[in-house]
């Protein structure tokens, strides 16, 4: 007879990756300027009145990136 | 679809109030029913001006070349994005040479718009002009492209609707609301408006004003007045002779009328537009069909701005169309190839108007084409069709083309040489080029990925990134070490404590007894945390061993202890055997947690040295891997 354990994988967090919320409009902005011009993130960040370029970098890498794909599939079980 | 010519009208129209820009919105070749980017005229401000050619331009050529670059950069970033390989040509601007007004015009090329979505899609919908003022700090619902504007500082932002589709013209001032200002640029779209007349005679409209609105007749013959809709605010409807209407609506009975509303106040004018005989260049239609027509152009240069004139000066009609007719806003380009073309062509026709003409039309009267509309009274004075035939013109439409055509044949055969010589040698480099560019690609991501993992990067050159990785990874060791180092010394702690009993209780053979005190169950959790086991520590290097395949067993020693992770297939008696196996070391154990998954045993083995230590940790490692290999 044996148990079945539960796992659960921990990612290495940082305080500095804290998640980033952007307005609807600016995300459609952001959107529409990647396409355009790509990972140029200083141009993009100069039609985002208030945004810096780290930011907006930050945002689209944890929107979009490989590496965050697991943090937003369990946020998104949570919302759900 | 988008109106030949709408650059150059939009330029004129922007032009003439000094605003920044006009957007042409027309419905979507590619999405039916949807509002698109048709055309554009640029007219901000201009950070860095790149031109292929050295000539000097003037202010007007500026405008309308930017807008083309604008463009062409837009098209370009696309294809860029659909197949990054493209390389766009050096002339065109790049990104970083554009100002913020000049984004904003760039940005809003990608924009497309649902009937009655956004303010274009609003202002088709309604069918009326929509004037916003504060542009930049506007509900994202009435205007989505509020953030976009207001990085371009555009103030104010005016639609209308024009052609089954939507003018839109912004500037960085703020502008009140005005409506004489859209009603300007109305009329300076009637520089389109052509009027097909016979040589050597005058077209008047004659008017009678009944309910303040002008009825003119028509006298329904061969000649054409083509008429711009939205005049005013209401739809000039206009008869044509061949079948065809020229304007909006369908054709019309004969007893159709002509309404005009006035510009300036909406009450009527007593209005008399003369077509001078020397300022155009007329089409005969001899023929039924349209494409035997020539369109009618300007035929001497001074006289370019003169075309419609009223009769009475004080007329505000006049003043307002000598605004419109300034000579600065042509639409014909003097220098241009189609212009001498037409020229060419209208002095043929003049000159050879005998041989075109039949008798008939010969004595044609010098008296007006249109004649008072009077009820009840028969309309039976229709000059009859000529049927001569057009061979002269016929001639001259066909040879002229083909005289240009013969020039161009001459230079393109010596190119065609040179250009198949260079053909083979740029393959060979594009390849390698191409491979260099797939490769940097794949790196510049790898960096991009790694950068994003790594929090406190310094700055954002490889060498930077590299250097934060590598502080990092020895960072994660040090806590690695501070955590296991941690970890044995509650497990020596807890072992001290423990009684040979409790021990006992812990080992396989009990561990699942249904003598125990437990009624049958598995013991819970409260036990294990009584040993004071890391329990999220041990989930992890769970997880970690079932990921790994190569290191099926993993023994780690501290001074006073060890700690076994192993796995190995499950079968029968095969704990027993991993029992005996640590026993030939003098190992007590302190916990022992296992898990069978997937057919999978997973085993977690925490322990207390009793005598003196007679394996090292590779030992215990080959001797539990000779364990696990047993089938």
């Amino acid at each position: 007879m044996s148990t079945t354990a539960t796992t659960t994988s921990e990612e290495v967090s940082s305080n500095e990756w804290k998640v980033i919320h952007m307005s609807e409009q600016e995300e459609d902005l952001i959107r529409r300027m990647y396409k355009l011009v790509g990972d140029k993130w200083n141009l993009i960040a100069g039609r985002i009145p208030s945004r810096k370029a780290e930011e907006i970098e930050r945002f689209w890498i944890m929107r979009h990136g490989d590496a965050f794909s697991v943090k937003r599939h369990r946020s998104k079980a949570q919302d759900s | 679809m988008v109106p030949e010519n709408l650059k150059k009208q939009l330029a004129l129209a922007v032009r003439s109030i000094h605003w920044s820009y006009a957007i042409f919105w027309t419905d979507s070749t590619t999405q039916p029913g949807v509002l698109s980017w048709g055309e554009g005229y640029y007219n901000g401000d201009i950070k860095t001006r790149k031109t292929s050619q050295g000539v000097e331009l003037n202010s007007d050529q500026i405008g309308l070349q930017r807008s083309e670059q604008l463009r062409e950069l837009f098209k370009s970033l696309k294809t860029v994005e659909v197949s990054p390989q493209t390389k766009r040509p050096s002339a065109a601007l790049s990104p970083e040479d554009l100002t913020d007004a000049e984004w904003y015009y760039l940005v809003c090329m990608s924009f497309i718009f649902n009937i009655g979505q956004g303010l274009p899609g609003r202002t088709l919908a309604k069918g009326q002009s929509i004037w916003l003022n504060n542009a930049h700090s506007a509900d994202c619902k009435i205007f989505s492209r509020s953030l976009l504007a207001k990085s371009a500082s555009i103030e104010t932002v005016v639609c209308f609707p024009f052609r089954e589709g939507v003018i839109e013209l912004g500037t960085t001032e703020q502008v009140s609301e005005d409506l004489s200002v859209i009603e300007r640029i109305k009329t300076s779209f009637l520089n389109s408006l052509h009027v097909d007349v016979p040589n050597k005679s005058v077209a008047t409209l004659k008017s009678r004003k009944q309910e303040d609105l002008s009825y003119v007749a028509f006298d329904h013959n061969d000649y054409n007045v083509e008429s711009i809709p939205e005049v005013g605010y209401e739809i000039a409807n206009t008869t044509s002779p061949n079948g065809s209407s020229n304007a909006i609506q369908a054709n019309q009975p004969l007893d159709d009328t002509l309404m005009v509303e006035s510009i300036t106040n909406g009450t009527s004018q007593v209005q008399n537009w003369q077509v001078i005989d020397d300022e155009l260049s007329n089409c005969v239609h001899n023929s039924m069909n349209s494409s035997d027509c020539i369109s009618p152009t300007f035929a001497s240069l001074e006289n370019i701005a003169s075309a419609p004139k009223c009769n009475n000066p004080s007329d505000p009609c006049a003043r307002d169309f000598q605004k419109c007719n300034n000579p600065k806003m042509t639409l014909v380009d003097p220098r241009s190839d189609e212009w001498h073309y037409q020229r060419v062509i209208s002095t043929l026709i003049k000159n050879t108007d005998q041989l075109l003409m039949g008798m008939h039309l010969q004595k044609f009267p010098q008296a007006s084409s249109f004649v008072s509309w009077r009820k009840g009274e028969p309309m039976d004075s229709q000059w009859p069709r000529a049927g001569t035939s057009q061979k002269l013109l016929k001639k001259v439409l066909f040879e002229v083309p083909q005289m240009h055509l013969d020039g161009l044949h001459e230079s393109q055969e010596e190119n065609d040489y040179k250009e198949g010589m260079r053909v083979e040698a740029d393959e060979n480099g594009m390849n390698h080029v191409m491979s260099e560019r797939r490769r940097r690609a794949k790196l510049n991501q790898r960096f991009l990925t790694l950068r994003s993992m790594v929090p406190s990067i310094s700055k954002d050159d490889k060498v930077s990134i590299l250097d934060d990785a590598i502080e990092y990874l020895k960072k994660l060791e040090r806590r690695i070490n501070e955590l296991e180092a941690h970890r044995g010394v509650t497990d020596i702690e807890t072992g001290t404590r423990r009684s040979p009993q409790d021990t006992v209780e812990r080992t396989p053979d009990h561990y699942f007894s249904k003598n125990n005190n437990n009624n049958g169950k598995k013991p819970g959790m409260k036990k294990r945390k009584a040993c004071g086991v890391d329990e999220k520590g041990r989930e992890i290097n769970l997880d970690a061993l079932k990921g790994s395949y190569a290191n099926d067993v993993i023994v780690s020693t501290s001074d006073n202890g060890i700690v076994i992770e192993m796995k190995c297939p499950s079968r029968a008696g095969r704990m027993l055997e991993i029992m005996e196996a640590i026993n030939s070391f003098n190992i007590d154990f302190s916990s022992v947690q296992s898990t069978e998954a997937d057919g999978n045993l997973y085993l977690t083995i925490k322990s207390v040295l009793t005598g003196p230590r007679v394996a090292t940790a590779k030992r215990i490692k080959l001797a539990l891997q000779k364990v696990a290999s047993k089938c």
